[in-house]
């Protein structure tokens, strides 16, 4: 059968490139907690139904549909494919035939309708995409759709999550601390589209990027900043494919407090009795390739202790790829695993761990609590601001 | 014949129904291994399961074997399916037993140096459990990222470290087997229903699965020792190979991977980079840090520079020690290929790789491969092709058996036996030990339960032995190939292509009726099911 979005991408080769050695399937965090680890369900089995479906054999049926969204894309198939398959645009572009054929999840079509009606993922009246500003409100009320070289992007996560308010907040406030000028959309900012993106629905993801694209370029910036990693990914990787290149350049804030670190703009002191850990967001490291920046400002105000798998190795904790939505029991399943390599190594003595993805810090909050852990979560804002004594 | 329905209701009340499928999707994902077939093998055998089960226990294995005897239907065991031989695929209507569920490390003896493991852990998993604890394995495959312990024990072979601590026999103590007569054997003790108290591991070690389903397996490890990594580069074949041979007499080393020219080419080509140099024969040479390493690395330097070779830096070291999994990298420039591993002799070792490239000089070859012992290498060859050309593919196999009758040619042996190379099997056994486990298999599997009609006297569907049908097509798909090129429009690959199965059909006529006294109206009656 014609699988247009596939064939858009120049994808259908890889369909024969495919080695079938299965090491996608054999680190997919996802199909490693399946209780029945059906071929059909890992990234190998996957590849040989598309193959299938591409030659004829096989049409788009719901169980493959439903196979394809027990996925948090977190891009470890990709890391160690043998072929070199792009594999996060492959289930990207897999889902948007999925989409095509009407056979999304329902809850992804519950999504949407507060997406579309609403502009935000939690079907809330986008008036209120400001309440977590509380704390900070003297801060941002003159600054909401000012003309400034920095725009931030809260992103729906931040905005509509009452105990996540911390992390837009303590971004705020050091960039208040600093002096620095910046500009927020408020009630004008949408949904960045990165849940469409992620299961495929390119077009009503377009809608959502042209208006915020729009949106910031009226108001002249130069820089837009994100706390969120999906943000992040969807403006920087994503909102140029649909459609044309930002005026503005894009960096997450961990991006954007290591360079004032480096530039002495902004000088970090030391957290008495924090021992951090750094959980690498699969959207901000394995796919953007974002390291660093948050090693270097956690090694500055904490000890900083790395776990065994990091970076292009790091374990997913399972709130991606729409899994949190789709699949709540599974996203759980997979941040267990997380929770389960950090107190193994309960000697290093490591207490907290950071994050710089909204996403990743609720999953992993609730498996701590669900684990009754002695681990705590926090976003590398609120340390920073911490640190800073804001 | 048991229906369908009844099956899975039956096998549902052993696994429960989340871990059994009847459903012909699923059972599609288990009729293949890693070897991209010719869609023409589903036209020989029985390809399509009956039934695809999850254990995870060996309770649920002795259920389920014992569920089998009485009802007289195949089981064939499944690891990762990263061999290519079609040990794990059904070629008679069966159930596939997928073991990746008993994934248990269950006990580690610092003492005795030895790790008790469940047969569907995942080598490399079981890699980095023991080098966290100070330890590490022996040797382990190249594709220790998926496949199983219980795959590569019953597949057999060498890997990584095999150079220096022996291929897989050399590391395991023993195995805990559940046999197609349902009893549950320790290989270290004996079959006692058959009143063996020997230790019978080495029948099951290589045995692809005919001799019972491998539940646990005890392994021989070591302490974590560093590794030194070289890689050198020559600009020949002659003093590659030289270079080798003196390691191989002089030092000790750990690990040897070595790569032809064109390989190392097609490399480059898929990376995009350039920090392998071109046109060169390359080999990545691991020793251990142990007391006989600054000696080791003194010979290595000697040697090279004896061979006009060079040592290349230490961060393109560590990169092709990590690319030690991933052979398979230039199958992108394919999209397809045609593989082939075999044993050589290191002393033919590169006569070998010139008669290959002479054999086959105007093909996209690949020639890589691992010194195992100091006796011998084994080789892997990559003839890089396009699938979606079906009829050409096709044809295109006989280099894959070319490369096994040439390796005999130089006094090797074939890598592992499956479906396709039963005629090897005595080669690769030994004939003793093959009749051993001839009558170990008629003795404890005489109903043909577990993974039937592999490794001896593999019988088409149509009740027809392979072996004679593919050393006739061999020859026939090699003329096919050169007037047949990919590049030639389709019609011409179907006409010859049917005029080689005419061929084929004669020429087993001719041989049943010349050697077997078998004429075609008998046969035709043998086939019609009745009286003729």
């Amino acid at each position: 059968m014609d699988l247009p979005e596939i064939r858009r991408l120049n994808l259908t080769d890889e369909l024969f490139i495919c080695s079938q050695c299965g090491y996608c399937s054999s680190v997919c965090p996802a199909f490693k907690e399946l209780t029945a680890r059906w071929e059909s369900a890992g990234p190998r089995g996957k590849l040989l139904s598309l193959k299938d479906l591409f030659l004829g054999k096989e049409k788009i049926t719901k169980s493959f549909a439903e196979n394809v969204f027990k996925c948090s894309l977190c891009g470890y198939c990709k890391e160690v494919c043998q072929v070199s398959i792009d594999l996060v645009s492959f289930w990207q572009s897999v889902r948007a035939e999925v989409f095509r054929n009407n056979l999304w999840p329902s809850s992804l079509y519950d999504l949407k309708e507060s997406v579309q009606e609403e502009h935000n993922v939690y079907n809330m009246p986008n008036e209120d995409r400001n309440i977590w500003s509380f704390e900070v409100e003297d801060i941002i009320e003159d600054r909401l759709n000012s003309d400034a070289e920095i725009g931030y992007f809260v992103g729906c996560v931040s905005s509509f999550t009452g105990r996540l308010s911390s992390i837009p907040e303590s971004f705020v406030k050091i960039l208040n601390h600093l002096s620095i000028d910046f500009t927020l959309l408020g009630e004008e900012e949408w949904c960045c589209g990165s849940p469409y993106l992620l299961s495929g629905a390119y077009p009503l993801a377009k809608e959502l990027a042209e208006h915020n694209i729009k949106k910031f370029e009226q108001l002249g910036i130069k820089t837009l900043i994100t706390t969120c990693a999906g943000c992040y990914r969807a403006w920087k990787d994503e909102y140029p494919h649909l459609g044309r290149e930002l005026p503005f350049e894009v960096k997450h804030a961990v991006e954007y407090i290591a360079e004032l670190v480096d530039m002495e703009k902004l000088k970090l002191k030391r957290v008495q009795d924090l021992k951090t850990t750094y959980h690498d967001p699969c959207e901000l490291g394995r796919i953007s390739g974002v390291f660093e920046a948050p090693r270097k400002i956690l090694n500055q105000i904490s000890d900083f202790i790395e776990l065994p798998k990091i970076r292009e190795e790091s374990r997913c904790c399972g709130a991606g790829g729409v899994l949190k939505i789709t699949n709540p029991e599974l996203a759980l399943k997979v941040g267990f695993k997380k929770i389960d390599e950090i107190e193994s190594l309960e000697s290093l003595g490591v207490d907290t761990i950071v994050s710089a993805c909204p996403a990743c810090y609720l999953n992993i909050e609730e498996v701590i609590r669900e684990r009754d852990s002695y681990l705590k979560m926090r976003d590398i804002t609120q340390i920073v601001a911490e640190a800073l004594g804001l | 014949m048991i229906q369908k329905k009844q099956l899975e209701a039956d096998l549902a009340q052993i696994f429960g129904e989340d871990r059994v499928s009847v459903d012909p999707y699923e059972l599609a994902h288990y009729v293949r291994d890693i070897a991209e077939l010719p869609g023409m093998t589903h036209l020989l055998f029985k390809m399509k399961p009956l039934a695809v089960v999850l254990p995870n226990s060996i309770e649920e294995i002795s259920s389920l074997i014992n569920y089998c005897i009485i009802h007289k239907i195949p089981i064939i065991p499944r690891g990762a399916a990263t061999s290519g031989y079609g040990g794990a695929i059904p070629v008679t209507e069966g159930i596939i037993v997928d073991i990746r569920g008993l994934d248990r490390i269950l006990k580690l003896d610092e003492e005795k140096l030895t790790v008790l493991v469940e047969s569907g852990v995942v080598w490399e998993e079981l890699l980095e459990y023991l080098e966290h604890r100070g330890f590490t394995l022996r040797s382990y495959p190249s594709s220790a990222r998926s496949s199983t312990v219980g795959g590569w024990v019953a597949e057999g072979g060498t890997g990584i470290g095999s150079l220096k601590y022996g291929d897989v026999k050399a590391q395991v103590n023993s195995l805990e087997v559940v046999l197609p007569n349902g009893e549950v054997i320790n290989t270290a003790t004996g079959i006692p229903s058959l009143e063996i108290s020997d230790n019978v591991t080495k029948y099951f070690t290589e045995s692809e699965g005919i001799l019972g389903i491998i539940t646990k397996i005890e392994l021989r490890i070591k302490l974590k020792t560093a590794l030194k990594k070289f890689v050198t580069v020559f600009q020949s074949l002659e003093s590659l190979y030289s270079c080798i041979m003196e390691l191989v007499e002089q030092s000790t080393p750990y690990h040897i991977h070595f790569m032809e020219k064109d390989y190392v080419n097609f490399k480059i080509a898929v990376k995009g980079e350039e920090k392998l140099p071109k046109n060169r024969y390359i080999s990545l040479i691991v020793y251990e840090n142990d007391p006989d390493l600054e000696s080791n690395v003194n010979k290595l330097n000697e040697m090279v520079d004896r061979n006009n070779g060079k040592v290349l830096n230490m961060e393109i070291a560590e990169a092709e020690w990590k690319e030690r999994f991933y052979p398979m990298r230039i199958k992108r420039l394919g999209p397809s290929f045609v593989p082939s591993e075999v044993y050589v002799p290191l002393s033919n070792l590169k006569d070998f790789i010139l008669e290959l490239l002479k054999k086959f000089k105007n093909e996209r070859l690949g020639i890589e491969g691992i010194v195992s012992s100091n006796k011998n290498a084994v080789v892997m060859t990559f003839f890089l092709d396009d699938e979606r050309k079906q009829i050409p593919f096709l044809m295109g196999f006989y280099r894959s058996f070319e490369v096994v009758t040439t390796a005999i040619d130089f006094e090797g042996k074939v890598y592992g036996i499956g479906i396709w190379l039963a005629k090897f099997a005595e080669k690769y056994f030994g004939k003793e030990h093959l009749a051993e486990l001839k009558t170990l298999k008629s003795r404890l599997d005489p109903h043909k339960i577990v993974n039937p009609n592999k490794m001896f006297d593999v019988s088409t569907r149509f009740g027809v032995s392979l072996n004679p049908m593919l050393t006739l097509s061999v020859p026939l798909l090699r003329i096919g190939r050169k007037f047949f090129p990919p590049s030639r429009h389709p019609i011409f690959g179907i006409i010859l292509l049917l005029i080689i199965i005419i061929a084929i059909i004669s020429g087993v006529f001719w041989v049943l009726s010349t050697f077997f006294n078998i004429e075609l109206i008998d046969l035709a009656s043998v086939l019609l099911g009745g009286e003729y």
